[in-house]
């Protein structure tokens, strides 16, 4: 008896995701709507800002070495960011979204090593302008949609360029590289299976910055950001 | 109008061979007319020079003139400042002759002991523009002019280049640390050609100017751009609740790498100029207490009782603007 209820809960474990697609096959496909604009905040994590030593000529014959006097590490302090994308989808899963992002991050600077001990010190510079403008492919997991098919997870990946301008005029262009994942939700299903309206879109990104105020020549530095946006689609 | 001159030895005194362990800076020449500074200044920026035709072993006068020609040719080429060397030929005078003419040459001076080169100038002490302006270098110590240095010999072009930037009318600077290993001081390394010891001999290191040289002709005989292209950092530092004097105040960038300082004069006031525009962070230090006669003529009182320190704020500097000022308060030791 225990045997034959057993066997039938399985059956009915089993069956019931096989009943659920079979329900999803039936409905019309969402597609995600064909323009998106949308406002919103991010926060960006702390980056490097790599290290310069000052150095001294050492007393040596042929090509001399250099003598480390002291060394200052800096980095940019995480912070809030304001954004703006709009995006166009060309099919159920790719789109392209171009955006735009401004913050005022602050460059933070540690002292030390100083060769006659000087004590070490962490100096707080002025907050600077920090403007990106980015570019990147989306693809929208729709097979993977809940929340009644109005939430679709996304992954991107893209390009940006970076510009940022100190109050005393100085300007440092860079590039990032960013791929990240998030989330993207529409109030509305139209009976043509297209979502729009109002909605939000949360994602995360990991980027890479090239270039841009930095302490070394070449450097490449990483860090994270996450962005709340709201969203229009039609 | 009455006309006063005097001779200036306050020029001096240079490269002596390990003393010991002063901070940076770069600073002009100057002389106190009652209460006024005075800084040394060539009128319309040309310097007309003579050589003395005495060789040296192991220095030709031909061998002299090339070293002379190398180094004026690298103050010429320094970025924001326009000055001319010109020569004028070979004399037979000798240096620090009073002749109206500027005479560079060797000059045996044994009881100089480290003493490797001198330059005496003569100043409008109203004006501050030189009058005449001699150098030696002192053929008691073994001299080269080999393109990559000789072992055991100092190297003439680098001691040339640093005596030129005192005939500039520039005076010491303080960039350079000593080791003392031992209970021996040995200079390990500078940042300035008008660091005021010399590099071993056998090195050739000394050619090459440094920002702060570069800044300190700058300020002396700026090109038209200069200061339009170039800001400033004005401090000011006190101890003990008075106005501080004879401190030395670095200027750090630490994108550039840029390093360029000043002492603090009268008022308690550092005035660090031609600096690219940039953050930079500051760094304080008395001189060394043995080398204050490096850099300061006037009577001793210089500030030395403090502690070494960072500036706790990043300063920006602007194009053509001058931050400031920088209240710095030293900490007494």
């Amino acid at each position: 008896m225990s045997t034959r209820l057993a066997t039938l809960a399985l059956l009915t474990l089993v069956s019931s995701p096989i009943a659920a697609m079979a329900q999803t096959e039936a409905e019309p496909p969402v597609r995600p709507p064909t323009v998106e604009i949308g406002g919103g905040i991010g926060w960006f994590g702390q980056a490097d800002a790599g290290t310069r030593d000052a150095t001294m000529t050492a007393n040596q014959p042929g090509d001399p070495d250099r003598l480390n006097f002291f060394s200052a590490t800096g980095k940019t302090r995480s912070g809030p960011a304001g954004i703006g994308i709009i995006g166009v989808n060309f099919s159920r899963h790719f789109g392209v979204e171009g955006g735009f992002q401004y913050s005022r991050p602050r460059l933070v600077i540690d002292v030390d090593e100083d060769v006659e001990h000087t004590p070490g010190v962490t100096i707080e510079g002025d907050a600077f302008d920090q403007f990106v403008a980015e570019g990147n492919f989306i693809y929208h997991f729709n097979q993977a949609r809940f929340d009644n098919r109005r939430t679709v997870p996304f992954v991107l990946a893209g390009v940006g360029a970076l510009r940022q301008k100190t109050d005393d005029g100085i300007t440092e262009n860079g590039t990032i590289y960013q791929a990240g994942l998030g989330f993207k939700w529409f109030s509305g299903i139209s009976s043509r299976g297209r979502a729009g309206g109002p909605g939000m879109r949360l994602d995360v990104r990991y980027v890479f910055r090239d270039g841009g105020l930095d302490f070394e020549e070449d450097a490449r530095r990483s860090f994270f950001t996450f962005t709340a946006t709201a969203l229009f689609g039609f | 109008m009455s006309r006063r001159c005097r001779v200036c030895i306050c020029t001096t005194l240079l490269f002596v061979i390990a003393s010991l362990q002063p901070s940076q800076a770069y600073l002009r020449l100057s002389d106190l007319n009652g209460s006024q500074r005075v800084f040394f200044t060539w009128a319309n920026g040309r310097i007309p020079y003579f050589v003395s035709d005495q060789p040296v072993p192991g220095v030709s006068v031909d061998a002299l003139e090339a070293a002379l020609q190398r180094a004026t040719s690298n103050w010429q080429a320094a970025p924001g400042s326009t000055m001319t060397f010109e020569y004028q030929g070979r004399t037979s005078a000798r240096p620090l002759v009073v002749d109206g003419r500027n005479t560079i040459g060797f000059l045996s001076h044994p009881e100089l002991e480290g003493v490797l080169g001198v330059t005496a100038t003569i100043i409008d002490s109203v004006s501050g523009e030189v009058v005449e302006s001699d150098m030696f270098f002192n053929s008691a110590v073994d001299w080269s002019v080999a393109g990559n240095g000789e072992e055991d010999r100092f190297d003439l072009e680098s001691i040339a280049l640093h005596e030129l930037g005192h005939m500039l009318g520039l005076n010491h600077s303080a960039l350079g640390y000593f080791e003392v290993t031992a209970g021996a001081a040995r200079l390990a390394a500078a940042e300035a050609v008008m660091f005021p010891f010399a590099f071993d001999p056998g090195t050739i290191a000394g050619r090459q100017l440094k920002a702060d040289d570069i800044a300190g002709a700058a300020e002396i005989y700026p090109d038209a751009g200069h200061r339009a292209d170039t800001g400033a950092i004005r401090a000011h530092v006190q101890l003990e609740g008075r106005n501080a004097f004879g401190v030395h105040v670095m200027a750090f960038n630490p994108i550039s790498g840029e390093m360029v300082a000043g002492f603090v004069l009268e008022n308690g006031d550092a005035l660090i100029t031609g600096l690219s525009p940039g953050p930079y962070l500051l760094r304080v230090e008395p001189v060394d207490d043995d080398a204050v006669s490096s850099y300061f003529d006037e009577p001793p009182v210089v500030d030395l009782g403090f502690r070494n320190a960072f500036v706790d704020r990043l300063v920006n500097v602007q194009r053509g603007a001058t931050a400031g000022p920088v209240e710095i308060t030293l900490v007494a030791r």
